[in-house]
C-alpha cells in the first residue's frame, strides 16, 4: 500500500479535512478522560472514595470491552460478567492458594478470560445471536455453582481472602495506588479500542454487524473478525477482573451476580453502544452518581432495569448520540456545498477516477476469467436457474458482460452463485484453472472476485473515507495485534488509505457527501459508495448488481465511463442493469436470461435488434 | 433402585413445573417470534399474588387461581405496551425485544422485592392429601397437579392454535408477520393479545407451582434461564418441544442433584444444553428454523 496518487490540481476538498478534524477530535478523548480520572485520584483524600472509584473504573473497563462486542460487532455478549469473574477468580486463586505474586497471576487471569471468550465464541459461530445471548446469561447465572465446583481453588461460597496487597517495584499498592493503576488500565484499554475502531478491522466489524456475509464477499473470513471481537472484549474484561479481585482483599460469588452483568449492559446502552467513551460515561451515570447523590445500593436494581428499558425504547443510540442529535437540531447542518456532479461544473472525469482506482492495485495483474457452466439452483423446489450443461457464462478480464432478463429470471441468483453466496445444486465454477464450485465465499473473493449489492450495504455511522479506507487496507490478512497496538506500519497504512479514500471520494463527485455518515447520504451517493467499495478491493473481476439504479444522469455517465475505462485497463465486469441505453452502451457481450435459462448471447448491436429480446424486455411484440 | 425411582418421580414432577412455565415462553415465542425475558418474573408474580389472595385474604383456591390469572394477564398486557409496542412502532429488530424485556424483568423483580419483601413465602397445598403413592414411591400431590395442568395446557393450546380462528392467526403472526399484516390483520393488536394470553399462562403456572416452589421474588431469572434451556433442548417451534424440554430439564436437575450433589443441578442442565446446541441446534422436536431466530 505504498501507492500514492496526488494530483496537485485537486486540492483536498474542505469537507474531507473537516471530517479529519472530527476524527482527530475523538483522538484525545481517552487521554483527557484518564487525566481527569487520575486528577481525582491524586487530590481525593477519602480512602472509601478511592476504593469505590477503583471499582467503578474496573466496571468501566469491562463495559468498554462489552461495547466492542455490542456496538462494533452486534454480538449480545451477555456472558461478559462471567468473563470478568473468570479473570478475577483465576488471579485471586493463584495468589491465595498457589502463592503467586500479583503480576504473573493477573497475566494468567487475563489469559484465562480470553480463553473463556474463545470458548463462548464457539456456540456463537453455530447458533443465532439470540441463543448466544441466552447461553452467556446462563453462564453468569452459573457462577456460584462453578465457584462451588472448584471450591478448593476458589473458597466456594464462603469467598476467598487475599494474603496481601499487590506491590509495584517494592511499593505496596494501597487504595490510591490501586485507583491509579485502574485508571491507567482504563486509559490503555480505551486507547487500544480506539485503535481498533479506527482500523480497517473496525470497519469490517461494523460491516459484519449489519450484514455478516458482505465482508466475506470482500475476501475477509467472518470467523476471524468475530474471534477478534471476542478477544478484545474478553481481554478488557479479564484485565478488569484481575484488578477488581485486589480491591477488597476478598472476593466471593456475590461480587459477580446477575446484577453486575446487567449494570455492564445498561452502561453500554445508556452511554451509546457505538461510541468509544459511551460505556465509561454509562458507568459514571449509573454507578458513580447514585453512589454520590443517594447512598443506595438498595435501589440499584430499579435504576439498572429502568435504564435498560428506557434506553432501548427512548435512546436506542445512547445519551451521547442523543446529545449530538439535540445539538444538530439547535445548529442544523450548513447547506451542503453543491457537489460538482449536480451543478455540472467541472464534471468529475471517469478517466481520472479509473486511473486512480487502477493505480491502487497491487501491480500483479491477474488475467484468470471466471467461467460458470451448467448452473442449476432451486429454492424450495422452485428452479431459479436451470442452465444447460454445455452452456457457460464467463466474466473475462478486459470485458464488460451485461446480464439482462425480466424479474425472476435468475440474474441475482447467478451473481450469488458466482461469488459463493448461493451453493449450486449442479454445475461448476472455475476461476482460471482452479475449480471453486464449493469454495467458501471469502476464498472466491481472494481469487479476485468482488461484487456490489442490489441494496447498498453500508454501516450507518461510517464516513465514506472510513469505509473506503477500510477496504483499501483490508485485503491484507487481518492481524489482531497489528491493529490493536497501532504501530507505525498500521498508522502509516491507515493514513495512506484514508488519503487515497479522500481522493476517490473527490474524484467520484461525492465531495458533498464526504463529511456525512453513510446514513445521511443520498441514495445515489450510497449506491456509488457501494460500487466504489467493490472497486477498491483487489479483485480483478467485479460483479455489479444494478449499479445505476438511483443515480442521477451525471452519475450514470460517470459510472459507465469508469467501468469502460477500467475494462480497457484489464478488469472484467459482469453487470446486471435495467437502464438499457446505459447498459448496452458499455457492454462488450450481452447474455439474456429468461426463466433461469440463457435465452440469447451476443453483441449489444445484435441484441438491440433481436426480436426475442424486444418482446421479453421491452414488451414490443415481435 | 428405590432411590432412582424417587429421583425419577420427583424429576418428572419438577419437569412438570418447568413445562408449565416453558409453555408460556413458547407461546409468546411462537406468536411474536421473540423471547419475553419478563415471563419468568410474571410467573413469580403469579406465585406472589397466589400468596396474597389465597393465604393472606383467604379466597378459596379456585377463586384465587382465577383472580391471579386476571391480574397477571394485565401485567402481560402492560409488558407489551411498555417494552414491546414502542419498538414495534419504530420497526426495530426483534432481538431488541430481548433487551427491553430484560429491563422489564429487572423492574418486576425490584418491585416484587419492595412489595412482598425478600423472604420466601410459603403456600399450602390445595389438595386434601399432600402425598400421592405410586407403588413404593411417594410423590407430592402438587407435582401430580402440575403434571396434569401441564398436559392439559399443552392440549388446550394445541386445540386453540389448530382449530380456532384467533389461534390460527396468532400462529401465523409468529410464522410470517409481514404476510399476515399484508392480509389485513392488525399484528400490533395481535401482539398485545398474545402477551395478555401469555400472562394468563404465567398466572396459571404461578398458581399451580406455588405450593412446590413457594413464592420467591428472586426466582424470576431462574425460571427464565431454565425455560430457555427447556425450549432450546425441546425445540422452540412447538409446545410439545416445551413439554419434552421441560421434563428433560426436570429430570436432569433431579437425577443430577441426587447423584452429583444438589449444588450442581444447573451445571448438569447447562451441560445438556451445550450438548444439544452442538449436536442438534434446532432442538429435539426439530423445528427447522429454530436456530435462525
Amino acid at each position: 500500500m505504498t501507492v500514492s496518487v496526488r494530483d496537485p490540481e485537486t486540492a483536498r476538498p474542505p469537507e474531507a479535512s473537516r471530517a479529519r478534524r472530527m476524527a482527530r477530535g475523538t483522538l484525545n478523548g481517552p487521554v483527557v478522560l484518564t487525566a481527569l480520572v487520575l486528577l481525582f485520584g491524586l487530590i481525593s483524600g477519602a480512602q472509601g472514595d478511592l476504593l469505590q472509584g477503583a471499582v467503578a473504573l474496573t466496571y468501566a473497563l469491562a463495559a468498554t470491552g462489552l461495547g466492542v462486542a455490542l456496538g462494533l460487532g452486534g454480538e449480545y455478549l451477555l456472558g461478559q460478567g462471567a468473563i470478568f469473574a473468570c479473570g478475577a477468580y483465576v488471579t485471586a486463586s493463584l495468589q491465595a492458594v498457589h502463592s503467586w505474586t500479583f503480576w504473573p497471576a493477573a497475566g494468567a487471569g487475563i489469559v484465562a478470560a480470553v480463553l473463556l471468550g474463545f470458548l463462548l465464541s464457539i456456540p456463537a459461530l453455530r447458533v443465532s445471536r439470540f441463543y448466544f445471548a441466552m447461553v452467556g446469561f446462563f453462564l453468569v447465572y452459573l457462577i456460584p455453582e462453578i465457584v462451588q465446583l472448584f471450591s478448593a481453588q476458589t473458597g466456594g461460597s464462603a469467598g476467598l481472602a487475599l494474603p496481601n496487597a499487590p506491590t509495584f517495584f517494592g511499593i505496596t499498592l494501597d487504595n490510591r495506588g490501586m485507583y491509579i493503576f485502574a485508571a491507567i488500565a482504563l486509559g490503555i484499554g480505551l486507547l487500544l479500542i480506539r485503535n481498533v475502531r479506527r482500523s480497517p478491522l473496525g470497519v469490517h466489524m461494523r460491516r459484519m454487524r449489519d450484514h455478516p456475509f458482505v465482508i466475506a464477499t470482500a475476501g475477509i473470513d467472518v470467523w476471524r473478525v468475530r474471534l477478534a471481537i471476542y478477544t478484545y472484549s474478553s481481554l478488557l474484561a479479564g484485565l478488569a477482573g484481575a484488578i477488581y479481585s485486589q480491591l477488597n482483599g476478598y472476593i466471593s460469588p456475590l461480587d459477580f451476580s446477575v446484577d453486575t452483568t446487567i449494570l455492564l449492559f445498561a452502561a453500554v446502552l445508556v452511554g451509546g453502544r457505538t461510541t468509544l467513551l459511551g460505556p465509561t460515561l454509562g458507568v459514571f451515570l449509573l454507578y458513580v452518581i447514585p453512589q454520590i447523590v443517594i447512598n443506595v445500593a438498595s435501589y440499584s436494581d430499579l435504576i439498572y432495569g429502568g435504564t435498560v428499558l428506557f434506553c432501548v425504547i427512548v435512546l436506542p443510540e445512547g445519551v451521547e448520540d442523543a446529545a449530538i442529535g439535540l445539538y444538530r437540531r439547535v445548529r442544523p447542518h450548513r447547506p451542503l456545498p453543491a457537489s460538482s456532479v449536480l451543478t455540472g461544473h467541472g464534471e468529475p472525469s471517469a478517466e481520472r477516477l479509473a486511473e486512480l482506482l487502477w493505480q491502487l492495485r497491487d501491480g500483479t495483474t491477474r488475467t484468470d476469467p471466471l467461467v460458470i457452466r451448467g448452473a442449476r439452483k432451486a429454492f424450495g423446489g422452485v428452479a431459479a436457474l436451470q442452465i444447460d450443461d454445455e452452456v457457460a457464462v464467463t466474466v473475462e478480464p478486459g470485458q464488460v458482460h451485461l446480464l439482462l432478463g425480466p424479474n425472476g429470471s435468475g440474474k441475482t441468483t447467478l451473481l450469488n452463485a458466482m461469488c459463493g453466496l448461493a451453493r449450486l445444486d449442479a454445475g461448476s465454477i472455475h476461476i482460471g484453472d482452479a475449480e471453486v464450485t464449493r469454495a467458501p465465499i471469502a476464498k472466491i473473493a481472494r481469487r479476485g472476485v468482488g461484487r456490489s449489492f442490489q441494496t447498498p450495504r453500508l454501516p450507518d455511522e461510517l464516513l465514506p473515507r472510513q469505509l473506503l479506507g477500510g477496504m483499501l487496507a483490508g485485503m491484507r490478512r487481518v492481524s489482531y495485534l497489528h491493529w490493536l497496538t497501532s504501530d507505525h506500519v498500521a498508522a502509516r497504512t491507515r493514513r495512506a488509505a484514508d488519503g487515497l479514500a479522500d481522493e476517490i471520494v473527490a474524484a467520484s463527485g461525492m465531495g458533498g457527501g464526504a463529511d456525512r455518515p453513510a446514513i445521511d447520504l443520498t441514495s445515489g451517493e450510497r449506491r456509488l459508495l457501494d460500487v466504489l467499495a467493490a472497486l477498491t478491493s483487489q479483485a480483478h473481476l467485479i460483479l455489479l448488481d444494478e449499479p445505476a439504479s438511483g443515480l442521477s444522469a451525471h452519475e450514470r455517465r460517470l459510472l459507465a465511463g469508469t467501468i469502460r475505462a477500467l475494462a480497457a485497463r484489464g478488469m472484467g465486469f459482469l453487470v446486471v442493469e435495467h437502464d438499457l441505453d446505459l447498459a448496452l452502451g458499455m457492454a462488450d457481450t450481452v447474455t439474456v436470461l429468461v426463466g433461469g435459462t440463457v435465452a440469447v448471447t451476443g453483441q449489444p448491436s445484435e441484441i438491440k435488434e433481436h426480436p426475442y429480446l424486444r418482446e421479453v424486455l421491452i414488451g414490443v411484440p415481435a | 433402585m428405590h432411590e432412582f425411582l424417587t429421583a425419577f418421580a420427583s424429576g418428572v414432577g419438577l419437569g412438570s413445573i418447568y413445562c408449565v412455565v416453558a409453555l408460556g415462553y413458547s407461546f409468546v415465542y411462537r406468536t411474536t417470534a421473540s423471547f419475553n425475558f419478563a415471563q419468568g418474573q410474571a410467573v413469580v408474580l403469579g406465585t406472589l399474588f397466589t400468596y396474597t389472595f389465597y393465604v393472606k385474604l383467604g379466597i378459596p383456591a379456585i377463586g384465587a387461581g382465577i383472580a391471579v390469572c386476571i391480574v397477571v394477564a394485565a401485567i402481560g398486557g402492560l409488558t407489551e405496551r411498555v417494552a414491546i409496542w414502542p419498538l414495534v412502532r419504530r420497526g426495530d429488530e426483534t432481538l431488541k425485544w430481548l433487551m427491553s424485556t430484560l429491563g422489564m424483568a429487572v423492574l418486576f423483580t425490584g418491585a416484587s422485592l419492595r412489595i412482598w419483601g425478600s423472604d420466601i413465602l410459603g403456600i399450602p397445598n390445595y389438595l386434601s392429601s399432600p402425598v400421592t403413592h405410586f407403588g413404593s414411591v411417594r410423590v407430592s400431590s402438587s407435582y401430580v397437579l402440575a403434571f396434569a395442568v401441564a398436559v392439559a395446557l399443552a392440549i388446550t393450546i394445541e386445540i386453540f392454535q389448530r382449530f380456532t380462528f384467533w389461534g390460527r392467526i396468532l400462529r401465523a403472526v409468529g410464522d410470517n408477520r409481514l404476510a399476515v399484516e399484508l392480509a389485513g390483520v392488525n399484528v400490533v393488536r395481535m401482539g398485545f393479545w398474545a402477551f395478555v394470553l401469555s400472562g394468563v399462562l404465567a398466572g396459571a403456572a404461578g398458581f399451580v407451582i406455588g405450593p412446590v416452589t413457594f413464592a420467591d421474588p428472586n426466582a424470576g431469572f431462574n425460571f427464565a434461564i431454565l425455560s430457555f434451556a427447556a425450549l432450546a433442548i425441546g425445540g422452540f417451534q412447538s409446545h410439545w418441544g416445551a413439554l419434552i424440554g421441560g421434563f428433560a430439564v426436570g429430570l436432569a436437575e433431579s437425577l443430577g442433584g441426587t447423584y452429583l450433589g444438589l449444588q450442581y443441578q444447573d451445571l448438569v442442565v447447562f451441560g445438556m444444553l451445550i450438548l444439544i446446541l452442538v449436536i442438534r441446534p434446532e432442538g429435539v422436536m426439530a423445528g427447522r428454523q429454530a436456530r435462525h431466530v
